[in-house]
């Protein structure tokens, strides 16, 4: 069975220097048990991202490579667009948590970039992901 | 006076307006509301594990603007092989809707 989160915008982090906006959307497979993050960073100048850093409010963080799917210019911005398959075990423990986790994508030029969402939208986010996380373990084999 | 004149401006321009921004679905039209997600297409490819979407939207049936293209949605997943096609359609009052297609594949 197949799970397709719609994509959504999380916010910028204000420790970041420069401007930049992050769409995502998340899609879980059972029969391989880990969840595919796609996502669109769009910046002022181009970005080569190769690994993602998921950090929790505990402190706690993770790394992995991350896939390149395209780069493209639209209007005045860079579109990055990637993928990286994270385990449902740590998708589950970053829904888990009453603060929002950060992810931090950075590139070969030694550029971060991170995002993370307000506490407003990280109550409505928490709650739709947690219930189908919910239905995950209900139906899993 | 003047401040019931504003208010029927305001009304008329909104009946003028109300249902210009709307989306057709299997389902009919919901005058209201519409959130109504259909079956587009489907390939001989066995289903895939692979989501993109892309999206299209209308304001007011004044403005309507994007790419809903199979060719985008598929790309932003890096689908090479489609499985099969989806479409969401959203409309609220006849002022904002949207046209999503949802591509699955590998």
């Amino acid at each position: 069975m197949l799970y397709f989160i719609f994509p959504t915008d999380m916010e910028s982090a204000k420790e970041n220097t420069s401007k930049a906006t992050l769409n995502y959307d998340f899609t879980y497979l059972d029969s391989q048990d880990s969840v595919a993050l796609l996502s669109t960073c769009s910046t002022k100048n181009p970005l080569l991202i190769d690994s993602l850093h998921v950090v929790l409010p505990s402190g706690k963080q993770r790394s992995f490579p991350v896939e390149r799917i395209f780069n493209e210019k639209k209007k005045n911005k860079w579109n990055s667009r990637t993928r990286c398959n994270i385990d449902f075990a740590l998708w589950e423990e970053m829904y888990k948590n009453e603060q929002a986790y950060t992810l931090v994508y950075t590139s070969r030029s030694n550029t971060s970039l991170a995002f993370t969402d307000s506490p407003r939208k990280w109550k409505k986010n928490k709650n739709i992901i947690h219930f189908i996380q919910s239905l995950i373990a209900m139906n899993r084999k | 006076m003047k401040k019931v004149m504003k208010l029927s401006f305001v009304a008329a321009c909104a009946m003028a307006f109300a249902s210009c921004a709307v989306v057709s679905t299997p389902a009919g039209m919901g005058g209201l509301y519409t959130n109504v997600t259909s079956g587009e297409a489907v390939t001989g490819n066995s289903l895939g594990s692979k989501v993109g979407t892309s999206s299209a939207s209308n304001i007011l049936g004044i403005i309507a603007s994007g790419d809903a293209s199979i060719q985008t949605a598929a790309r932003s997943a890096g689908i090479k092989k489609i499985s099969h096609i989806d479409s969401k359609k959203n409309s609220i009052l006849g002022i904002f809707a949207t046209y999503k297609t949802i591509v699955y594949g590998e």
